[in-house]
Parts: structure tokens; C-alpha cells; sequence
């Protein structure tokens, strides 16, 4: 019997059928590869990799999530770390650029990491993957417009884009006025600077990651207790900025304690802590086009996660203190949650949880930016091998 | 093409060990091969399927035939007073009986679904290799397979190297 099957095995489209059915986690090629030569072959074909790259890119699996790790040593460090969320042989780790100066991620998204400068004007977009690097100016508003805060968003426009846009956003200093434009790395430019009026009460901050829900990127934009929560959108297809209000003063509850998401119907939606539970909203709009906020889950964390829920109010002040959102993926609503007795990952639509080992060592809140898909890269010049030395291992996967 | 007015049109396959299937048109589209035949209007009163023996091939058509969509005059019934949640998961009963073959036959199978280009039952009869290979050693997949390591030991050492922590 076992001769029939070695020879089955020898049909080199059978066998790749089966490789492209392996797992999407990192490992599952690099090991296959080692079976024999001809396995080898196989698993690196570029045209076997495109299709494991469509197959499980709508799943590719969550690697962790970088952030800016301020106890880092400012001279040799980029202030970039990252925390591995999967087990081995799965745990990936990346080597990190070395700049002059250090710098802070300001958002993740489609395999590609964005990153301001301490000290210095610019801005960086690495590919932890590849180890390219691009290296943009800032933009510079017309009319002598000075930004007091600014945040970014990096992304592409489909996941097989080789080239990537940045989205910069920020506020000038006499608070009037919000402005964002978009970097293409086609043409190397930035586009049209886009502006809107903004209430003195809105701020645009610069430690909140952007969210991209269907067309458009939201950012938290205020931080001030006092004043009414509101969301930044900024539309892709129509670019345009909008301010939203937010159902509830959700910074009256501190800072950390909620974060725009996906709903479930792929509308914009909301997370709230609030005690030990995590409501979760939704915006509505009705056929007049007047938007209302609804109430669509309520998580019970405390019995999700097993914390001690002492019922002694200083107890309960403690643990409720201790809640703090640290970062969402995106597209899978995985929630990055600290608790009193560690972090979790916790996904929201189907409520598994998940210890994070490797995150739970850490003492500060960080603002977490996870990083999913290393299934993006797809042109056929960035299937070379030799390309991917910053990540042996994965070569293998991305080409 | 004949026209559909009588109903159910009939497709004849025919294994090259002689026998002949009789199978309703939608069954046999299935696999997008045969899809493909019919569409470009290839396919005359009956399709030679090459290198598939009547024993496979009849397991191929039983597959089929549980896996159309009941949207026709015969399915509408079952679709009509059963939730599709049921369905699924009786297909997903179905399936794992189905599957409970020798290895040869697994392999027979495997080979079917990739000629015949029928997803479903190639997930299906890949699993339990795409298990073993995610589950097991490389020494344990390489008997499994009958596979030969054919790796020069520096070579190998090599790229265990660069990938050491695939294997930790």
C-alpha cells in the first residue's frame, strides 16, 4: 500500500495540492521544504506560493503586534519591538533597523509598519518582512499651516498592491482646522492637502491607531474628559474629514478604555469598558441619513477571563483601573486587553481568549498595533528570494 | 447542446475499464472539468474519464451526487423543510463516513478530485495527509508518504539552519 502511495505522491500537481492545503501559519512550508529536494522545489514555486498566498490570506494568521517600547536604549534602538503572539515553531521575531534617531510606530496595516521621528522630520515605512525601507518627508501644508499634532495611517490600496499609501492627519496650532492629505510611493508625492473646520474640542492624537472600515481610516480624536468624545474619519474614495460624535464620554472612563472597530454588519463600531464588561456599538443611519448609536453585545470579561471580581468597591476600583484596551486587529477584531492578572487577546465576534505569555512581562500600557498578513507581496520581482534576508525563514512563504 | 424541456438533462461518463455512468448534467458539473467540456460544448453523448477506474470513479459520482445544490425539482423539498445549518452539518456526517477508505483508495481519490477539479472532495481526501504533515515529523511524514530523504547532510543541516525555528 505504501508503495501506491509513493507513487501518487510522486505527481508533482498532486503534491502541490496538498502543500497549498497546509496551514497558514508560518511554518508549515519551511518544514514541508525539508522533506525532500523535490518537496523543496515545489513548496518555493512562485505560482504554488501566489495561490497559498490567495488561499489563506483571508485568514493569514495573527504574528503579534508591534509597539513602541519607550525603555529602549535611545542610541542604538529604533524604539520598534515586537511581541509574538504564537507558540513555536510559529513564534516569529524580526530583526530591527538601526536609525540615528529613535522612532514611534504610528499604525500596522497590510504587512507594512509606519513610523514617525523623534527629533527629526520624516517618516518611515518598513516592511518588517523584506526589511525594505522607504523613507518620506513630511508633508508640508501650503499657506504656512503648522501642525501641532499629526497622526498617520499606512495601507494599500488592494493587499496584492506592491505600492502603498500614507494618510496624514493633524491639527494646526491655533486648533481651528484638521487636515490630511495622501502619499502615494507610486508617484513618490503627496496629493491635495484636504481641510475641515474642527471644534476647539477635537484633537487629533498621535498614540491612537487608525481604523480602516470599509473605505475610510477613524481615529479617536479627542482626549480631554471634559469634552465629548468624537472620531475622526477620513474618507479614501471621496477624501474627505468628518468628525463623529461618540454615544458616550468615553475618555471620562480614561484613556484606554475604547477603541473604534469593524461592527458586525462592516459598519463603523465602537468598543467600550465599562466595569468588567466590553459593550460594543454600532452606528446606524436611517433613510434621512440622521445616525444613531446602539448597544449590539454586551461581554461579560470578568467571567470571560476568570479575573477576581472582588465585590469590595476599592477592590473593584482597583480592577476596574486595571482594564485597559492596549490594541485591536482590525480585521479580525481581536482585542489586545490588560488585566489585572495579565493580557489576553480576546475575539470579540466568537469570544475565544487567549493569553498573551509573551506580552505579560511587560509593565506599561502599550498601544499595541497588531500585525497580521505576511501574505501581501505579490508582484513577481518581490518573489525573488534573496529579497527576504531580513527573515530567512520566510522565504519560503513570500518567495 | 439538447435542450432542458424534458427535465433533468443526462450526461453518460465512461472509466476506461469499460463501465458506464448515466448522471444528471448538474451532478456532473461538479467537477469543473467536465463543467468545462459541457460549456465549451465539448462534451458528445458520453466523456471518456481518463486514468480513473470504475471504483473510484463511481465513489467520485456518489460524492457528486450528495454534494449538488438542492435547487432543483429534487432538492426543493429537503431545502424547503430543512434549516441549512442541518444540512451542512449532515453533509459534514455524510463526508467523514465517506472518507472512511484504505489509504490507496484515499490517494485514488486525492488524484480523482485534482483531474476531475472538484474542490470539495479534494479538501476532503487531502486532509488527512495535510495533518500528517503538519502534525508529525519530517521522518514520520517522509514514511508515511513513502518518501525518500534525498537531502546531501550539509545541505540539509543548511537549511535547517536558516530555519531553525520551524523546528524548534
Amino acid at each position: 500500500m505504501s508503495d501506491q502511495e509513493g507513487e501518487i505522491m510522486e505527481i508533482d500537481d498532486l503534491l502541490s495540492e496538498i502543500l497549498l492545503r497546509l496551514p497558514p501559519e508560518p511554518c508549515s512550508l519551511p518544514r514541508a521544504s525539508l522533506v525532500s529536494t523535490r518537496w523543496r522545489r515545489l513548496s518555493r514555486d512562485p505560482a504554488l506560493l501566489r495561490r497559498f498566498r490567495a488561499r489563506h490570506r483571508r485568514h493569514a494568521p495573527l504574528l503579534g503586534a508591534f509597539f513602541t517600547d519607550y525603555s529602549a536604549s535611545t542610541n542604538r534602538h529604533s524604539h520598534i519591538s515586537f511581541a509574538p503572539t504564537l507558540d513555536p515553531p510559529n513564534r516569529v521575531r524580526f530583526s530591527f533597523p538601526v536609525f540615528e534617531y529613535p522612532c514611534m510606530v504610528l499604525g500596522c496595516r497590510h504587512g507594512l509598519l509606519l513610523a514617525s521621528f523623534y527629533y527629526q522630520p520624516g517618516l518611515l515605512v518598513w516592511d518588517p518582512v523584506t526589511g525594505d525601507q522607504h523613507r518620506l518627508d513630511h508633508l508640508h501644508p501650503p499657506g504656512g499651516f503648522k501642525f501641532k499634532t499629526m497622526n498617520g495611517a499606512v495601507l494599500r490600496s488592494t493587499q496584492e498592491d506592491i505600492h502603498f499609501k500614507v494618510v496624514m492627519v493633524g491639527h494646526d496650532e491655533q486648533h481651528t482646522q484638521v487636515i490630511a492629505s495622501v502619499y502615494s510611493s507610486q508617484t513618490r508625492e503627496w496629493g491635495s492637502v484636504i481641510s475641515a473646520p474642527i471644534p476647539p474640542t477635537v484633537s487629533v492624537v498621535t498614540a491612537v491607531p487608525s481604523v480602516l472600515i470599509g473605505d475610510s481610516l477613524y481615529w479617536s480624536s479627542s482626549r480631554n474628559p471634559a469634552h465629548p468624545t468624537t472620531v475622526l474619519e477620513f474618507n479614501l474614495g471621496t477624501k474627505s474629514l468628518a468628525v463623529i460624535d461618540v454615544p458616550v464620554n468615553m475618555y471620562a472612563h480614561g484613556n484606554r478604555s475604547f477603541s473604534v472597530m469593524r461592527a458586525e454588519d462592516g459598519g463603523l463600531g465602537f468598543l467600550f469598558l465599562s466595569g468588567h464588561n466590553a459593550q460594543l456599538w454600532k452606528r446606524n443611519t436611517d433613510g434621512d441619513g440622521v445616525a444613531s448609536w446602539a448597544i449590539t453585545k454586551t461581554i461579560q470579561l470578568d467571567k470571560l477571563l476568570s479575573l477576581n471580581t472582588n465585590t469590595e468597591e476599592e477592590e473593584e476600583d482597583e480592577e476596574e483601573r486595571s482594564l485597559s484596551i492596549e490594541g485591536l486587529a482590525e480585521n479580525t477584531n481581536v482585542l489586545f486587553l490588560r488585566t489585572s492578572i495579565g493580557r489576553f487577546m480576546v475575539h470579540l465576534d466568537s469570544l475565544w481568549s487567549l493569553r498573551c505569555k509573551e506580552l505579560s512581562q511587560a509593565g506599561v500600557t502599550h498601544v499595541l498595533h497588531p500585525f497580521t498578513s505576511v501574505y501581501t507581496a505579490a508582484d513577481n520581482n518581490t518573489l525573488s528570494p534573496y529579497r527576504y534576508k531580513n527573515l530567512s525563514h520566510f522565504l519560503y512563504i513570500i518567495g | 447542446m439538447a435542450t432542458r424541456e424534458a427535465g433533468k438533462k443526462m450526461i453518460m461518463l465512461k472509466s476506461p475499464d469499460g463501465m458506464e455512468f448515466e448522471v444528471e448534467e448538474a451532478v456532473a458539473m461538479e467537477s469543473q472539468t467536465i463543467r468545462k467540456m459541457i460549456e465549451d460544448d465539448c462534451a458528445d453523448t458520453a466523456i471518456l474519464i481518463p486514468n480513473i477506474n470504475s471504483k473510484i470513479l463511481s465513489r467520485v459520482i456518489e460524492y457528486c451526487n450528495k454534494h449538488v445544490p438542492t435547487t432543483g425539482a429534487t432538492g426543493a423539498a429537503a431545502s424547503d423543510t430543512v434549516a441549512p445549518a442541518a444540512l451542512a452539518e449532515d453533509l459534514k456526517i455524510w463526508d467523514a463516513e465517506f472518507i472512511k477508505v484504505n489509504r490507496a483508495t484515499r490517494f485514488d481519490l486525492i488524484q480523482a478530485a485534482s483531474y476531475l477539479n472538484i474542490k470539495g472532495l479534494l479538501d476532503l481526501t487531502s486532509q488527512t495527509t495535510i495533518d500528517t504533515i503538519s502534525d508529525n515529523s519530517l521522518e514520520e511524514i517522509r514514511s508515511f508518504l513513502s518518501t525518500k530523504n534525498d537531502y546531501l547532510p550539509e545541505e540539509e543541516q543548511t537549511i535547517r539552519r536558516e530555519n531553525q525555528w520551524a523546528f524548534q
